[in-house]
């Protein structure tokens, strides 16, 4: 039980930074709208993501280091401060979406408005980070968020031709009607969900706040392989769910309430009820994950003190930059900006950061300065380059291809 | 400035413009008015066809009334959404005025049918919402068939 | 100090330097996390103060940090922006940079570690200011959450 346990960062960082508002929604959307033919960009994601937090997870447990400490050292205090601020606008954007969520969730439930709701969820999330455990933060939501595997029992209960599913996932083509760059524009907005900058600022800072050591590397590689994936299945079910019942109706997803739909028809009013449980868990996870991170980062840039395992007494300008973030995320919400476009461009400037996140980690990861005998085998540089060269495209691409869409249109 | 920081810049500014291009543009020619009309049919239809989902499913009692209210909700603010910015747009000819009538109606009769089956989600009516909805599949026909034609 | 120029770290009881190995101060020294006694994280090196021996080479004889330290570095409109909220971030008495004598580094390695004196944390004049006038007037801000 105690080893099933410490893998729950990984879930946490998983249902919280995997499947975020950001993942139901392009899940969902892009099952909807392009059926199965997008199934290999999430699991070119997946494995995208193993890779690089299990680099970030070795670098913290044996160098005892967070990536975004890393970044400074290897890009020099310039670069790594124009992708501090890239970084913090991203997740900033990212955790106004989640704050959203979580209200959006609310709203499912109680049909009171979900603009009502942000200030109560303002402060529940900042409570959290002022007073709860790290473990039992991660182990509350990560659990919770678990109730999504009742997208996979949809799945199953809405009885789907499984070869016919599996024939469509191999055999991509762009569905009738869609252009080509329309296609390719969600498939970089799937991707950057999967493999979002914050899940690894999170994921190394929290196993420093677990204080890993270089005996809990098989701890860390438990949470990648172990959560990860798990977060994938749960995404590939929504997108699934979302294929075989809205994709046919001709529906296009553009509010929270139709990501439960697929749900709901085949289960009913429990179906309904895990499924609300489950985004309220992870989208209430991914906020506590970005506004965190945003912490993490410029703390972690400025040699600051950090985290929750020190009294916020002392760790004070941490704290500050938290609320900031949480107070800016909830106002940019009170806009009355609809909450799924905010999701969408923050999967899209999160394609842009990608290269500036994940290059620090795989340079590092090959330093034997800090790593010692742990430093990248053959195959986490093999696959560390080629997903970086995947990245590079993605993030070169993101932007033309939003103005040549008009965002998807 | 280096490269990078223009790219930040860049993208800083992209953040403020992009969201504009969301908005209707203006249409020159009948035929860019057409594929506007046709996919201002088929987002209609995306929306009738959820709220269709959701009714059926309450007509089963497979949902919870809150979450069938804010289902129904959402889908008629979509479809007043795109039918606002399609009545705006000015049709550049006058073999567009005909099309903006024809889809005009069909919004029309979509926005009474979501209307209606909204207020009865809302007074908790959720058993009878299929009775109340009788006129969604055909609402939902009609801008299908019109977005076809269209984009033809 | 110009960041390319290499230079020998000054004896100055590091005590993990295996012998004869050269220190480069760009890679070894510069933008490293400093840490004290505990590894609690004191700041970044975010410059050096050289000093030249008799025969005119360069050695380190501190780590400065702060933005006072850092903004020369940036250089733009980073380094004005920096250099405006200087003073309230700056450590250490006066406007200038912290400065942490090279002697009290013990030991360079992925981390700079350098023995403070007691109480040397409350030297962050912004870490003062936000944990007194914001962080410590809310309640439970001086139990670890953990």
């Amino acid at each position: 039980m105690k080893r099933l346990l410490a893998v729950t960062l990984g879930v946490l960082t998983a249902i919280g930074g995997f499947v975020d508002i950001g993942d139901l929604v392009a899940s969902s959307l892009v099952g909807a709208r392009f059926g199965f033919s997008l199934v290999w960009v999430l699991l070119l994601g997946v494995v995208g993501i193993c890779v690089y937090a299990e680099m970030a997870g070795r670098v913290a447990a044996v160098a005892g280091r967070p990536t975004f400490d890393l970044v400074r050292e290897r890009l020099g205090p310039r670069a790594a401060l124009v992708n501090l601020i890239g970084s913090l606008l991203v997740t900033a954007l990212t955790l106004a979406a989640e704050l959203a969520g979580v209200a959006l969730a609310i709203e499912l439930i109680s049909s009171v408005t979900y603009l009502l709701w942000l200030p109560a969820v303002l402060l529940m999330v900042w409570l959290v980070i002022w007073r709860t455990r790290f473990e039992t933060m991660e182990r509350v939501f990560g659990l919770a968020g678990l109730a999504l595997v009742v997208f996979v029992v949809a799945v199953v209960g809405l009885d789907p031709s499984w070869s016919g599913m599996l024939d469509r996932a191999l055999h991509p083509e762009v569905p009738g009607g869609e252009g080509v760059p329309t296609y390719l524009y969600y498939g970089i907005a799937l991707f950057a969900s999967a493999m979002t900058p914050y899940e690894v600022f999170f994921f190394s800072s929290g196993g420093i706040e677990e204080r890993w050591g270089r005996k809990d590397l098989a701890v860390a590689r438990a949470n990648v392989f172990v959560g990860f994936p798990l977060g994938g299945l749960l995404s590939l079910a929504i997108m699934a769910a979302a294929a075989l019942l809205l994709h046919p109706a001709g529906v296009e997803v553009g509010n929270l309430s139709q990501v439960v739909l697929p749900v709901a028809v085949p289960l009913g009013k429990a179906g309904i009820a895990l499924a609300i449980l489950g985004m309220f868990a992870a989208t209430f996870g991914a906020a506590l994950e970005t506004a965190l991170s945003c912490g993490y980062t410029t703390a972690q840039y400025f040699g600051w003190r950090w985290g929750k395992a020190v009294a916020p007494r002392a760790a004070s300008r941490f704290h500050v930059v938290v609320a900031t973030a949480l107070v800016a995320g909830t106002m940019l919400v009170l806009t009355g900006i609809d909450p799924v476009k905010v999701t969408e461009y923050s999967l899209v400037f999160a394609a842009v950061a990608l290269p500036l996140t994940y290059l620090p980690i795989l340079v590092v990861a090959n330093d034997p300065e800090y790593m010692g005998r742990a430093v990248n085998g053959r195959l986490a540089n093999t696959m560390g380059v080629l997903y970086l060269a995947v990245v590079l495209v993605a993030a070169t691409a993101a932007v033309p291809l939003m103005i040549a869409t008009k965002a998807g249109q | 400035m280096t490269v990078r920081g223009r790219r930040v810049a860049a993208v800083a500014a992209l953040l403020v413009l992009v969201p504009a291009a969301g908005c209707a543009g203006p249409s020159r020619t009948g035929e860019d008015y057409r594929n506007k009309a046709a996919s201002t049919a088929g987002a209609a239809a995306s929306a009738v066809n959820t709220a269709l989902i959701g009714v059926r499913a309450a007509g089963d009692g497979r949902v919870t009334g809150p979450y069938v209210s804010v289902l129904l909700g959402d889908a008629e603010t979509d479809l007043l959404a795109v039918q606002q910015t399609f009545e705006s747009r000015q049709p550049p000819d006058e073999a567009s005025d005909a099309v903006r009538e024809r889809l005009g109606k069909a919004l029309g009769k979509a926005a009474d049918a979501l209307a209606a089956v909204r207020i009865a989600a809302r007074r908790g009516e959720v058993r009878e919402l299929p009775e109340t909805g009788r006129d969604l599949p055909a609402a939902a026909e009609r801008l299908e068939r019109l977005e076809k034609e269209m984009s033809s | 100090m110009n960041p390319q120029e290499d230079t020998g770290a000054r004896d100055g009881g590091a005590s993990n330097r295996r012998p004869g190995r050269a220190y480069s101060a760009h890679f070894h020294l510069l933008d490293r996390q400093v840490v004290d006694r505990e590894g609690r994280p004191v700041c970044k090196v975010d410059d050096l103060e050289l000093a030249h021996d008799e025969h005119g080479r360069p050695y380190v004889t501190a780590l400065l940090a702060g933005p006072a330290a850092l903004a020369p570095r940036l250089g733009g409109l980073s380094a004005r922006w920096l250099a405006a909220v200087q003073r309230r971030m700056s450590v250490g008495g006066g406007g200038g940079p912290a400065r942490i004598d090279f002697g009290r580094v013990t030991g360079i390695g992925p981390v700079l570690t350098v023995d403070l004196p007691e109480g040397a944390a409350g030297v962050h004049a912004l870490e003062d200011w936000m944990r007194d006038e914001i962080v410590a007037r809310l309640p439970g801000a001086g139990r670890a959450s953990g």
